[in-house]
């Protein structure tokens, strides 16, 4: 259906999830943009991927801009909701 | 207000608001996949089509689809969508008559996680009855972390296109079942519904074992139609399996 899709991607947006949920919906987001292209590569590795440096602290509006930007990107946010939740992030 | 059908008032609200434009990049992995198949896939069973969307991207990329749902408000969406050629019909899973024998069969949007565990096994023998020998199963499932999500998130409220909706969840992480009711107010007092929806989380085991007793084979479990496999944080997970050859 995507009701459950629904409430998480507008709970991302409105930024009411909370925090560990959020970090799992943008993780999500982020492995759906940043791995296709690397898939193949990495399970045609024998050898276990290595084990991802923990990300370093950022400024979280930038980490949010950024991780709103992929959800945009993958057309998962509307350019309405992407413009909405930027400015939301920026503070405006 | 008493709570309407199932999907009998979200149907007039689906395409605008519920979901995201996610069909293309479905289509496409679903098309690169089946690429790889030497006996080709031309015929494809759509089990759970809902308003059509994704059954009309394989229509356009030229298979021949044919597409069941339990909503009859649904799949009128889906006529209007489609045209008079592509064959629809309205089937309450476990039950599925349809003629034929296809290449692949598709369940999307987790159509799959409305059935209950032994509804869940019944289907998966129902569609292989209606499967050529290697042939396609590939549907989407809710995960432990969409789980997780919506324990965290029971409450969600928001607006869209001119709507206002509250999603509310009652999950038992025992038996893994979700009551969501969706309440939903527009401008006008004809555009308000309330709708209640049960869904299953079905679990890798109880799905991994259903299949088998079906006479499939597990090909791969991946993160939303990616070929990345799925991990801990796959809200969605895509599971491809084939029918046994015999």
């Amino acid at each position: 259906m995507g009701l459950m899709r629904m409430a998480a991607r507008t709970a991302v947006v409105a930024g009411t999830a909370t925090a560990v949920s959020s970090r799992v919906a943008y993780r999500q987001a982020d492995k759906h943009a940043e791995k296709q292209q690397e898939a193949y590569a990495q399970q045609q590795a024998a050898a276990p991927a290595p084990v991802a440096a923990p990300a370093p602290a950022e400024d979280d509006s930038m980490a949010k801009l950024e991780q709103l930007a992929d959800l945009h990107a993958k057309g998962i946010l509307s350019d309405e909701e992407f413009a909405a939740a930027k400015a939301k992030a920026l503070g405006i | 207000m008493s709570a309407a059908e199932p999907y009998s008032r979200l149907a007039g609200v689906y395409d605008e608001i519920v979901v995201d434009p996610c069909y293309p990049l479905w289509a496409e992995f679903l098309l690169d996949l089946w690429a790889d198949d030497p006996q080709g896939v031309r015929t494809v069973l759509d089990v759970c089509c809902g308003t059509g969307l994704l059954t009309a991207e394989l229509v356009a990329a030229g298979l021949d689809v044919t597409g069941v749902d339990a909503s009859h408000e649904m799949l009128a969406r889906a006529r209007t969508l489609l045209g008079p050629r592509v064959l629809l019909s309205q089937q309450v899973l476990p039950h599925l008559d349809v003629d034929g024998t296809f290449d692949a069969a598709i369940s999307t949007f987790d159509g799959l996680n409305y059935l209950s565990p032994p509804d869940l096994r019944l289907t998966f023998e129902a569609i292989a009855a209606h499967l050529r020998p290697d042939g396609w199963l590939v549907f989407d499932i809710h995960t432990d972390a969409m789980m997780s999500f919506v324990l965290d998130n029971p409450v969600v409220s928001g607006e869209d296109d001119g709507y206002r909706f509250v999603i509310s969840n009652r999950l038992d992480p025992g038996t893994r079942v979700c009551d969501t009711t969706i309440e939903l107010t527009g401008a006008t007092p004809e555009a308000a519904f309330t709708e209640r929806h049960r869904q299953y989380f079905h679990s890798d085991a109880q799905v991994t074992s259903a299949l088998a007793a079906a006479g499939f084979w597990l090909a791969a479990v991946s993160a939303e139609y990616t070929r990345v496999p799925a991990g801990p944080d796959t809200l969605r997970a895509t599971w491809i399996a084939r029918r046994e050859a015999s």
